[in-house]
């Protein structure tokens, strides 16, 4: 086993592990979901880099590099959906956040057509 | 054995307690995200012990669903809690 990859995947690991941790120690969803993207899309990360080391430049290397590309774009498009869906799901919001900018935008565009049902963003 | 599976087994006991407890449905998808890096990672960790390439296909395979599966479950919430 190659000594780059293997450190590699040990801090991928601990990437992991970390974000498993956030997501029992914070108090609210947001929070929870904002610890656990960032920090397990970059454990990914980490975990794809140690693979296509170990590999070289082969078949598996090129199905390792489409699999980091997508994780880039998946993990943070459903943070991103989760987030919209806590502001439909109106559930309250802990002390740690000072900022709400979507909701009042939300909030606005539903009272200015209420006539229309369907809210599109 | 690598002693990384240590690592992700003990994370793995920490997503399923927030899964169990977690008030929203919003938590339970997040882990459900956590819970299949968490597999990908293993998968990973086991094609490099034993040398073996074609278990990485499985990684490329989970990748994609997770995030489709993911979506759905994210759209149908949505539709339900918009009325």
């Amino acid at each position: 086993m190659n000594f780059l990859s293997q450190i590699l995947l040990s801090i991928g690991c601990l990437f992991i592990f970390l974000a498993a941790v956030g997501s029992i120690k914070f108090p609210d969803t947001l929070t929870r979901m904002a610890a656990v993207s960032k920090s397990s899309t970059m454990g990914l990360a980490l975990i794809c880099l140690a693979g296509m080391i170990e590999f070289g430049f082969s078949e598996a290397s090129v199905q390792l590099l489409f699999s980091l590309f997508f994780t880039f774009i998946s993990f943070p498009m459903v943070s991103y959906l989760l987030g919209r869906l806590r502001v439909y799901s109106r559930t309250s919001l802990s002390q740690l956040t000072h900022r709400n900018d979507f909701e009042k935008q939300v909030q606005q565009t539903q009272k200015t057509n209420r006539t229309s049902s369907e809210f599109s963003l | 054995m690598n002693p990384l599976y240590a690592l992700l087994i003990i994370s793995t006991f920490l997503a399923v307690i927030r899964f169990i407890k977690g008030p929203e449905w919003a938590d339970r998808i997040m882990i459900f995200d956590l819970l299949t890096s968490i597999i990908i990672a293993a998968a990973m960790i086991a094609a490099i012990e034993t040398n073996e390439p074609a278990i990485l296909s499985f990684v490329l395979l989970l990748s994609f669903l997770a995030f489709t599966s993911t979506l759905a479950v994210v759209y149908y919430l949505e539709r339900i809690r918009k009325d």
